[in-house]
C-alpha cells in the first residue's frame, strides 16, 4: 500500500514540478471560469442595454418610452439634438421614435419600428430587447384604446392615471430547487471545472505515461519488488490525485473567491466528484496506455476533452442542444458528472441524486482500468 | 535561395513522413465547428420549450391562456403538456421540462370580475435560455390579457350575468346590447389595433419586412458552421505554425540544428529556411480549411481578398510563433509556452466565442490579438461578402504585426540557432 501511493505521489510530484502546471491547474480554469460567468449572466452583468432616440418629443413617445422600463434593462433615451450626440452613437443598440410618432400613433398610421445593432453587439441580447419593445408596445396600445374608448383626454396625465392601477393579471415567477436560479459562475463553474480537470488528467496523465513507455522507465520499474497489479494501481491513483488536487482547489476556489453554494450534500458533492476523478483517471490512464508519444497523447488529450466537454453541456447549457444530441453525450463520463452537479447545485437535492450518476462513473473508471491494464500487462 | 528551397522540401518531407500532429491542429477547426453546428444548428431539431401547463380552471380565459402554449403556431416553438400540480412539480424537480404554469382555480372568473389574479411560472433552476422564453412568452400573454379585458370592458360587464346562470338562454335583446358593445369597441380599436399603430420590425415574431431575394438561412447547420469557422480556423492556423517552428527547438535538441549549421549554411538562412517553412505549412493548412469552408458556402467571395487576407495572415502566424520559439529555452518550455499564449488569445480574441458575445473587459482585449483581425477579416468576407476594400483594415494590421513579429522572432531565433551550434 505504502509502495502505491509512492508510486502515486510521484506523479503528482512530477506533475506540480512543472510550473506550467499552476497555469493549467487554476489560472486557464479561473479564467474560463470568470469569461463564462459574465457570459451567463454573472457578476450582475445580465442587463440588456437599449436606447431610444426619440426625435418626436411628443406625450406618447415619451410613455412608450417608459414602458420599456424592466429589471435588468438598461435604458438611456436621448431626445432633440442629443439623439444625433456622440453618446447616442455609441450605443449597442437602439430604437428611433421618429417625428410624428404620437401624432401618427394616435390618428392609426403605423408607426414602424425596428431595433437597430452596432456591429459588435450580443444577437442574444437584441432579441431580448425584441421581446421588451413588444410587450411595451402591447401595454402603450392597450392604455391608448381604454383612453380613446373612454373618449378621454388624451395626454400624459391620463396616460400616467391608467398605469398606475394594479394589474388585473399579474405573472408572478419563482424558481424551483434551491429557489434561485443557477445563473453566471453558479453555472460556469461546475462545467468549467468539469472540463478543465478532465483535461488537465487526460493530458497529463497520458503524456507522463507515454514518456515512461519511452524511456523505459515504466520497465525499470516492472523489475522493482512490486506485482504488476501494484504498479498499475499505483498509475492509476496518481492520476485520481492530480484530478482531486485541482477539483479541490477549484471547489475552494469557487467557495471563497466567487462565494459559491455548491448544495446541502458534502457527502455527495464528495462521492460525486471522486467518482468523476476516478473515471478520467481511467480514460487517462488507457490513453497513456495505447498511445505512442507524448505529442499524441497531448494532441488526442486535448481533442478528447474538447469533444465531451463540449458535448456534455460543460461549455455552454445542455439545454440548448437537440434533446437527442442530450442523450447521446450520456456516453461520455462528463455528461453523468453534470447532471449529479446540476441535482446537488441546481436543485438543492441530497446524497440520493448523485448516487447514479457515481456508479455510472465509477463504472467508467473500471472499465477504462482494466482496458488498460490489458495494454501495460502486455508491455 | 536554392539552400532555402532545399532545406524547406526536407522539411517538408519529414512532416510527410509523421502528419498526425499536422492532421489534428487540421481537424480542430473543423471539428469544433461542427460540433457548434450541430449544438445549435436549427433546422428540424430545435431545442423546443418543455411547458408543463397546470390548469386548475378550466374556464373560458384559463383555457384561452393555455391554447397560447398548445396552438399549432406555438408547437414550433413549445412542446406542452397538460399535468396535474403533482405531477408537474415532480417533472420539473427531475429537471425534465422547462417551466410549469399554474393557472389557479377561479382565474376565469376573477378575470371576468376585474379582480386582481396570477398566474404562476415556476422555473428550472438548471435552465437559463428556456424558462426565461417561457417567463416572456407567458407575460406577454398576461400583457395582452390584461390590456383587452380592460378595453373590452362593457361587453364583458353585460355578459357576466349571462355567463354566470347556465340555464338561461340570452334574451335577444342582451345578445344584441352585447353585440353592439363589442362592435363600438372593436371600431374604436381599429385605428389602433388593425393594424398595430405602432409595429416592430421582428423575424422572432413574424413581423419582419420581407426582403427581396433573401432567403433567411442564419440558424442552419451549415450557417452556424460558417459563422464559427473563422475564428477556429484561425486559431488551428497558429497550432499549425506552432509545429512549423517547434522543429528549430527539436532539431537543436537532437542535435540535427548543429550538423546543419557545420555546412556553409549561416543561421540566418537555417532562420529563413524555418519561416518558410511554416509559412507554406500555415498556408497550406488555411487552403484546406478554405476548401472546406468552400464546400458549404452558398455565397460567393472574392478570392483577392480572400488572398490578401490569407497571405497577412499567415505572416503574422508566422511571426507570432518565431517569437515564442525564440524567447523559449529548451522545446517544452517552447511547447508550454506557445500552448498558454495560443489557448488565451483563442479566448480573448474571439477564437471560440464571436467577440461580441464576450464580456466587455475582453472584448476590450480582443484587437491586441492578431487573431482577432485574422477573424474578423475572414468574417467580413464571409458574412459581408466584403471586397478588397472592405478587408484592408484587418490585412493592413496583420501585415505590421507580422512583419514586427517576424523582425523580432528572427533575431530571437538565431540565437537559438547559435546556441544549437554549440550543444
Amino acid at each position: 500500500m505504502r509502495s502505491l501511493w509512492r508510486l502515486a505521489m510521484n506523479d503528482v510530484r512530477l506533475t506540480l514540478r512543472d510550473r506550467a502546471a499552476f497555469f493549467w491547474l487554476l489560472i486557464l480554469p479561473v479564467f474560463l471560469i470568470w469569461m463564462f460567468g459574465h457570459m451567463f449572466s454573472g457578476g450582475g452583468g445580465a442587463n440588456v442595454s437599449l436606447a431610444v432616440r426619440d426625435r418626436d418629443g411628443g406625450w406618447l413617445a415619451a410613455a412608450f418610452t417608459e414602458e420599456l422600463q424592466a429589471p435588468n434593462v438598461v435604458l438611456k433615451v436621448y431626445r432633440g439634438p442629443e439623439a444625433d450626440g456622440e453618446e447616442a452613437k455609441k450605443a449597442a443598440r437602439w430604437i428611433e421614435l421618429p417625428a410624428g410618432f404620437t401624432a401618427g400613433a394616435l390618428a392609426g398610421h403605423q408607426q414602424l419600428l425596428r431595433i437597430q445593432s452596432a456591429e459588435d453587439a450580443s444577437t442574444d441580447y437584441s432579441r431580448a430587447a425584441e421581446v421588451l419593445v413588444t410587450r411595451a408596445i402591447v401595454r402603450t396600445l392597450g392604455r391608448v384604446a381604454e383612453m380613446k374608448g373612454a373618449n378621454a383626454s388624451m395626454d400624459t396625465a391620463t396616460y400616467e392615471a391608467l398605469k398606475a392601477r394594479p394589474p388585473i393579471i399579474a405573472l408572478e415567477s419563482s424558481t424551483a430547487g434551491t429557489g434561485h436560479a443557477v445563473r453566471g459562475f453558479e453555472q460556469s463553474l461546475p462545467g468549467n471545472m468539469t472540463f478543465t480537470v478532465m483535461m488537465m488528467t487526460l493530458i497529463y496523465g497520458a503524456v507522463y505515461l507515454t514518456i515512461e513507455k519511452r524511456e523505459g522507465i515504466l520497465k525499470r520499474q516492472l523489475t522493482l519488488p512490486l506485482s504488476r497489479e501494484a504498479i498499475f494501481l499505483g498509475k492509476v491513483l496518481g492520476r485520481l490525485l492530480i484530478a482531486m488536487l485541482q477539483i479541490a482547489i477549484l471547489v475552494a476556489f469557487g467557495k471563497f473567491a466567487f462565494k459559491l453554494d455548491f448544495g446541502s450534500s458534502p457527502a455527495g458533492l464528495a462521492v460525486l466528484l471522486l467518482a468523476y476523478a476516478f473515471s478520467i483517471a481511467g480514460i487517462s490512464t488507457f490513453l497513456g496506455a495505447i498511445l505512442a508519444n507524448p505529442e499524441q497523447a497531448s494532441t488526442v488529450g486535448w481533442l478528447s476533452s474538447t469533444v465531451m466537454g463540449a458535448l456534455s453541456g460543460c461549455w455552454w447549457p445542455a439545454e440548448v442542444m437537440p434533446g437527442w444530441l442530450q442523450k447521446a453525450a450520456h456516453v461520455f463520463p462528463p455528461a453523468w458528472a453534470m447532471d449529479g452537479l446540476h441535482a446537488l447545485i441546481s436543485f438543492g437535492k441530497g446524497f440520493e441524486a448523485v448516487a447514479a450518476p457515481s456508479l455510472v462513473l465509477v463504472a467508467f473508471g473500471a472499465a477504462f482500468s482494466w482496458l488498460a491494464a490489458r495494454r501495460l500487462r502486455a508491455l | 535561395m536554392g539552400i532555402i528551397a532545399h532545406l524547406v522540401a526536407k522539411d517538408v518531407r519529414r512532416k510527410a513522413r509523421s502528419p498526425l500532429g499536422l492532421i489534428a491542429a487540421l481537424a480542430f477547426p473543423l471539428l469544433f465547428a461542427g460540433l457548434i453546428a450541430l449544438a445549435f444548428g436549427r433546422g428540424d431539431s430545435i431545442p423546443k420549450v418543455r411547458i408543463l401547463v397546470d390548469n386548475e380552471d378550466d374556464g373560458l380565459v384559463a383555457s384561452l391562456v393555455a391554447s397560447a402554449f398548445t396552438s399549432q403556431q406555438a408547437s414550433a416553438y413549445f412542446d406542452a403538456k397538460t399535468v396535474t400540480a403533482d405531477e408537474g412539480r415532480k417533472l420539473i424537480d427531475d429537471g425534465k421540462a422547462s417551466a410549469l404554469l399554474i393557472i389557479p382555480k377561479g382565474f376565469t372568473a376573477d378575470v371576468l370580475d376585474k379582480k386582481p389574479v396570477k398566474l404562476s411560472l415556476l422555473r428550472n433552476p438548471a435552465e437559463g435560455i428556456l424558462p426565461e422564453i417561457a417567463e416572456q412568452m407567458t407575460g406577454a400573454i398576461v400583457d395582452v390579457l390584461d390590456a383587452a379585458r380592460r378595453v373590452f370592458d362593457k361587453p364583458i360587464e353585460e355578459l357576466r350575468p349571462l355567463l354566470a346562470d347556465d340555464d338561461k338562454a340570452p334574451a335577444d335583446a342582451d345578445v344584441i346590447t352585447i353585440s353592439l358593445s363589442v362592435k363600438k369597441a372593436i371600431e374604436g380599436l381599429s385605428g389602433l389595433v388593425n393594424p398595430p399603430a405602432i409595429a416592430l420590425e421582428s423575424e422572432m415574431f413574424g413581423t419582419a419586412v420581407k426582403k427581396e431575394d433573401k432567403k433567411s438561412n442564419g440558424d442552419t447547420p451549415s450557417a452556424i458552421f460558417l459563422a464559427v469557422l473563422p475564428g477556429v480556423a484561425v486559431y488551428g492556423l497558429f497550432l499549425v505554425a506552432d509545429q512549423g517552428m517547434r522543429d528549430v527547438m527539436t532539431e537543436r535538441t537532437l542535435g540535427t540544428m548543429r550538423r546543419q549549421l557545420a555546412a556553409p549554411v549561416t543561421a540566418n538562412t537555417v532562420i529563413l529556411a524555418k519561416a518558410a517553412y511554416t509559412a507554406i505549412l500555415a498556408a497550406a493548412a488555411l487552403f484546406v480549411m478554405a476548401a472546406v469552408g468552400a464546400a458549404v458556402l452558398t455565397t460567393s467571395v472574392s478570392v483577392a481578398a480572400f488572398l490578401l487576407v490569407a497571405f497577412c495572415l499567415v505572416l503574422a502566424v508566422t511571426g507570432t510563433a518565431a517569437v515564442i520559439y525564440g524567447l523559449a529555452k529548451t522545446e517544452r518550455q517552447a511547447a508550454t509556452l506557445g500552448n498558454m499564449v495560443f489557448l488565451m488569445m483563442g479566448f480573448l480574441g474571439g477564437g471560440f466565442i464571436r467577440v461580441e458575445g464576450l464580456p466587455a473587459a475582453i472584448r476590450a482585449i480582443a484587437p491586441f490579438t492578431p487573431l482577432y483581425w485574422g477573424t474578423k477579416g475572414f468574417r467580413a468576407l464571409l458574412e459581408n461578402g466584403a471586397g478588397v476594400a472592405g478587408v484592408l483594415q484587418p490585412a493592413l494590421v496583420l501585415l505590421a504585426i507580422g512583419v514586427v513579429l517576424l523582425a523580432a522572432g528572427a533575431a530571437a531565433l538565431r540565437r537559438t540557432a547559435k546556441a544549437g551550434a554549440g550543444a
